[in-house]
């Protein structure tokens, strides 16, 4: 082989310098045909059906269809729509105790004068009349549950809708700049929630490298059934307050980084910011008695106006001889008092060209918010803000999950998974109060996901 | 021979002025993700592929949001059962294509 | 980039022995001629976009000495066999599996083109393949071909 220095302007350099092998050699691939390739895939189907089962509590069941079109070779309009069914029971928030309990609540308005036959309203309550005051034009039925002596007090009653949608554009300004945006819409019975959103990301060092921020905007309006209660009065039948609103704005910025060639690596950090009415409606608070941990009276829970979370987000993709390992952690905090710690970690495990494998294994940790408490105390001052929800409360879980993939080509696949969630919490705090001693205050959760999904592009 | 003397000496000879700018950056926010514990790559080319190596970053499974609606379902149960929420962004890795 | 040679010579002579390599691409037989390089790779989306437009602008312009060159990258080649079974190319392949002769011409993105003027010297590079931009590609090369041969 004859090489010489680089020489700019020199055409015969490269000409020598590429001359090494025989020109046949490049007869490697000679082209075919002369008709043209079908059109790149422009719409994106993507669906799944989920199935959840809580063990004796909540069952939902949850289609979602997203649909992509990519209107351009800058421009992609994303469409999706969702909707989900449940029913089941859902922790009160009260303490167990060693009597029966009977709690009430509104359950609905009607005019005066309608006859009301009292029967079972839902999940085996009672419909009761609530006298109406002079000179009314409609008058309240509440319901009322008895809860058997030394079970956790559960929500029978519980029934939810929801439908959601959202529509988005992505749209490419130069090669490496790509804008975002989009609006979302969700309804439940009581619940509605608004949001708009707004991302820009850039790819610099060759598509190496990625930085992305993003903002999302969220208004949402809550309207329980019987009215928004004053939070830390005692639970009643009456009907409450009018809706109640909340808005929250959220930032994203991040950076995803090709390591190598196998390696991908996400890092972002996130900043919530959320003010208005936070509190859950229909979970209450016992007060017990300080001897005997009786409780005495039933509180709405109380939480802060007020709320800013901030989470960091390390994502990892690693591209092995076939198969792939996305492992994540996430660190979180917010003002609330409550950190947490999410590890993630999926093996794509490659079964012949056709299928895959991936087991699934998800550790949770968090602590208790400033305001957790299993009960109040009769007797002792009332805290500006007091709940008794185990989502706020110091525990772990783990979730244990399988999945079975069967990609049919670059565009479509059918998978299934199967995923169980266990959370555990500490059910005998320390210094339970007389009869508390013997409950367990901490109401375990164990669920069971069964995932289909499906994705097809034309 | 085909060693980090030529790809950095290759880079830096021939990259236009922007490039070379946003790799200091790049160069910055990558320590930060190596001081995560990530061991880096080698020699002054640190992090990255060739644009001609992005062949598995271009498979599906290594897309940053491959499951895009198995990760929103799974969020937003784990949203309705504990305490915390959010934290991941979506943009970029892929082909690298234009 | 115009008016410069790309300077293969070195990391060719670093890049050592064995057969199918960036060496095996020869331009020596294409003086006189304008020589356009596609770089592409089975994983990439625009390349499969490209090869119709490619096919298009030989049967216009290979009676006035173009000549296209698709210089495939990926690491396997049955990948790319089986990409070009789908999306055949009108033109000749050389594999550079392990991107010596993308090194070389120090491509910044996929799809890359590399026009080489009738006199071979690098004159444009194109990095990515947009439709928006394809009346700018076919100017560049339309430039080179009117080009007197040297």
């Amino acid at each position: 082989m004859q090489l010489k220095p680089r020489s700019p302007g020199n055409a015969p350099s490269l000409r020598r310098a590429l001359a090494a092998a025989a020109a046949g050699l490049l007869a490697g691939g000679t082209g075919r045909a002369q008709e043209p390739p079908s059109d790149p895939p422009s719409t994106t189907i993507d669906s799944a059906l989920l199935v959840y089962h809580e063990v004796n509590r909540v069952q939902a069941i949850e289609p979602e269809l997203n649909l992509t079109y990519k209107v351009n070779e800058d421009s992609t309009l994303a469409l999706g729509v969702a909707a989900d069914s449940l029913t089941g029971a859902t922790p009160l928030g009260a303490v167990p105790s060693t009597l029966p309990q009977t709690y009430v609540r509104p359950y609905k308005v009607v005019p005066l004068g309608t006859p009301v036959t009292v029967t079972s309203a839902s999940g085996g309550s009672t419909v009761m009349i609530i006298p109406p005051a002079t000179g009314a034009k409609t008058q309240t039925l509440g319901a009322s549950t008895t809860v058997v002596p030394n079970t956790y007090p559960l929500d029978r009653g519980f029934y939810d809708r929801r439908v959601a949608g959202h529509l988005g554009w992505e749209q490419a300004l130069t090669e490496t700049l790509k804008l975002d945006g989009g609006v979302a819409y969700s309804k439940e019975h009581d619940y509605r929630s608004e949001s708009a959103h707004v991302g820009l990301s850039k790819d610099i060092d060759a598509h190496n490298t990625t930085l992305s921020a993003a903002v999302n905007y969220e208004s949402d309006l809550s309207s329980p059934l019987g009215g928004t209660p004053t939070p830390l009065t005692e639970m009643s039948a009456e009907w409450k307050g009018p809706d109640a609103t909340l808005h929250e704005v959220d930032a994203v910025l991040g950076i995803t980084q090709v390591m190598n060639r196998r390696w991908l690596t996400t890092l972002s950090y996130s900043y919530s910011d959320a003010h208005g009415y936070q509190t859950d409606p229909y979970k209450i608070i016992s007060v017990v008695d300080p001897v005997t941990g009786q409780p005495m009276r039933q509180l709405y829970e109380s939480r802060p106006e007020s709320r800013r979370k901030q989470s960091a987000f390390f994502d990892n993709k690693i591209h092995l001889t076939a198969d792939v390992i996305s492992a994540s952690l996430r660190a979180y905090k917010d003002d609330w008092g409550i950190k947490s710690l999410t590890a993630d970690l999926r093996y794509r495990w490659q079964i012949g060209a056709n299928y895959y494998i991936e087991p699934h294994v998800r550790y949770y940790t968090q602590g208790a918010a400033d305001f957790f408490r299993y009960y109040l105390v009769s007797g002792s001052a009332v805290p500006a803000y007091a709940s008794a929800d185990t989502r706020l409360a110091k525990f772990h879980a783990q979730t244990y999950g399988m999945k079975f993939g069967v990609p049919f080509d670059a565009t479509s696949e059918l998978y299934a998974r199967i995923e169980y969630y266990d959370q555990h919490g500490n059910g005998s705090p320390a210094g339970a109060i007389g009869q508390l001693q013997q409950q367990n205050l901490f109401p375990d959760l164990k669920a069971y996901t069964l995932l289909l999904g499906y994705t097809y592009a034309f | 021979m085909r060693n980090i003397f030529e790809r950095c000496s290759a880079k830096r000879r021939h990259e236009p002025r922007a490039t070379r700018k946003s790799r200091r950056l790049t160069g910055v926010l990558g320590v930060l993700i190596a001081a995560t514990g990530a061991a880096g790559g080698a020699g002054c080319t640190t992090f990255g592929a060739k644009p001609w190596e992005h062949d598995l970053l271009a498979e599906h499974a290594m897309q940053v949001a491959s499951y895009p609606l198995e990760t929103a379902i799974d969020e937003h149960i784990y949203f309705s059962k504990e305490a915390s929420s959010g934290g991941r962004s979506f943009a970029g890795g892929g082909c690298g294509c234009n | 980039m115009s008016r410069r040679i790309v300077g293969c010579l070195l990391s060719l002579l670093l890049s050592g022995n064995g057969a199918a390599r960036a060496t095996d691409l020869d331009l020596h037989a294409y003086r006189g001629k304008v020589v356009y390089l596609d770089f592409w790779a089975s994983w990439c989306g625009p390349c499969r976009e490209s090869f119709p437009w490619l096919a298009g602008l030989l049967r216009d312009y290979a009676s006035r000495d173009l000549v296209v060159i698709g210089v495939n990258v990926d690491k396997d080649r049955a990948l790319a066999e089986r990409f070009l079974g789908d999306t055949p190319a009108a033109f000749s392949i050389v594999y550079d599996p392990r991107g010596e002769i993308a090194a070389a011409y120090k491509i910044a993105g996929m799809p890359t083109a590399i026009l080489i003027d009738r006199s071979g010297q690098v004159r444009y590079q194109h990095t990515g393949f947009s439709i928006k931009k394809r009346d700018e590609y076919a100017e560049h090369l339309r430039t080179l071909l009117s080009e007197a041969a040297p």
